[in-house]
């Protein structure tokens, strides 16, 4: 097995996604995080952002897409074949596409709330439609494959954090919610959540 | 082999770097080109409601960067192990990300030059550099050496784009090892025989 090491801010955010990839693969790694020493650790990084992924202490691999995508394939959460994999891929895409347009730093309510709403409108409800959609017609607890993959962990870890901005939202997407929760007690994932930092974001 | 079809609109776009992966590849695959006329019959029909979308025996792969980096998968152009395809992600990661920072929709004239200036000296260029280095480090004219992967190709893609629509940049001129690179990938026998026979448009 080889030695891995992430670094991220001391926080979930883009980290998160692959910080339960090891939890769910149950792979050892040291879970870095930067807090008064960035100034020193950007000019480590390839392109001056976090994360980046280490591997038996070789280049730096940056982007949190590559980091999740290359750590589903190596820990067989990828769906075991290439067109497997890339339907998680594209599932996975279009719930990042959604968590880049989160408003996160909107500090006025009144403008997070319609900024939500019109994020829901404009894309979320169409992706989580069609996902939910196809949760159903897999017959199978799962996104893809009929076995976990990065997609499902993906889906679940996005749900997770939208309860901050809109906590109905999830309620209009029964088996979505159904699988966030699912994962969510996967033992590996369990003790993930009970145990990693408690931070701001 | 399996059945493969590409639809998109009638523009090089977001649906361009498919295709140049499938002329590289000598690979036959239905280039569907949709009008604006067309396209709300066929939005429903679309995953996501947007193209391209890539189809699989009629399997749907939505997205152009999952259906990019499928056929990189399948063509063997993603470098030839695990660690290289997620190299060439990141990448390609960083090439979409700089490209669509630049604020071609922006209707304030001088905000748009002010803010273009910015964002081509302060993510384009650096990143162009960057990746220039690291053909260097490998030796060779592409990223990994001497074997192309589906990431040069994007990157050909980027600066025809480049070119076109901010030609006063003279990108390559900047960029030496990269215009060895655009030379290279456009004499590829796929490559250049779908640059002389691709319908010609505007985007």
């Amino acid at each position: 097995m080889p030695t891995y090491k992430l670094v991220y801010f001391d926080g979930r955010g883009r980290a998160e996604l692959p910080r339960m990839l090891f939890a769910e693969a149950g792979v050892k790694y040291e879970d870095f995080r930067v807090k008064e020493n960035w100034a020193s650790e950007k000019p480590k990084t390839p392109f001056g952002k976090l994360p980046v992924l280490t591997v038996d202490g070789g280049e730096p691999l940056a982007e949190s897409g590559a980091i999740v995508r290359y750590l589903a394939r190596e820990f067989d959460l990828d769906g075991g074949s290439s067109i497997h994999a890339a339907q998680a891929d594209m599932i996975h895409t279009a719930v990042i596409d959604l968590s880049n347009d989160f408003p996160y730093f909107e500090e006025d309510k009144a403008k997070l709330a319609e900024r939500v709403k019109t994020l829901e409108e404009k894309k979320a409800n169409l992706v989580f439609e069609k996902i939910e959609e196809r949760l159903k017609a897999s017959g199978s607890q799962f996104l893809v494959a009929r076995k976990l993959t990065y997609a499902d962990i993906a889906v679940a870890s996005f749900v997770d954090a939208f309860k901050d901005f809109d906590d109905s939202f999830i309620k209009k997407f029964p088996c979505l919610d159904a699988l966030q929760q699912r994962i969510a007690s996967r033992p590996n994932i369990k003790k993930w959540f009970d145990n990693r930092p408690k931070t701001m974001f | 082999m399996p059945t493969y079809k590409l639809c998109y609109f009638n523009a090089r776009g977001y649906g361009e770097m498919c295709r140049l992966l499938f002329a590289e590849a000598g690979v036959e695959y239905e280039d569907i080109r949709y009008t604006r006329e067309e396209w709300p019959e066929q939005k429903p029909k679309m995953l996501f409601g947007q193209m391209p979308v890539l189809f699989v025996d009629g399997e749907q792969i939505a997205h152009s960067r999952a259906a990019f980096r499928y056929l990189a998968r399948e063509f063997k152009l993603d470098g030839g192990n695990s660690l290289n395809a997620a190299k060439c992600d990141m990448w390609q990661e960083v090439e979409f990300e700089a490209i669509s920072k630049l604020p071609f929709s922006e209707e304030d004239e001088a905000k748009k030059a002010e803010l273009m200036t910015s964002i081509l000296k302060e993510q384009v260029h650096p990143k162009i550099t960057k990746y220039e280095e690291a053909i260097k480090e490998n030796g060779g004219i592409y990223l990994f050496g001497d074997k192309i992967s589906s990431v040069d190709i994007l990157m050909y893609g980027a600066v025809e784009f480049l070119d076109k629509f901010l030609p006063n940049e003279k990108i390559l001129e900047q960029h030496p090892t990269l215009k060895t690179l655009v030379e290279e990938v456009q004499k590829r026998p796929g490559i250049s025989k779908w640059l002389k026979e691709r319908p010609v448009t505007e985007m």
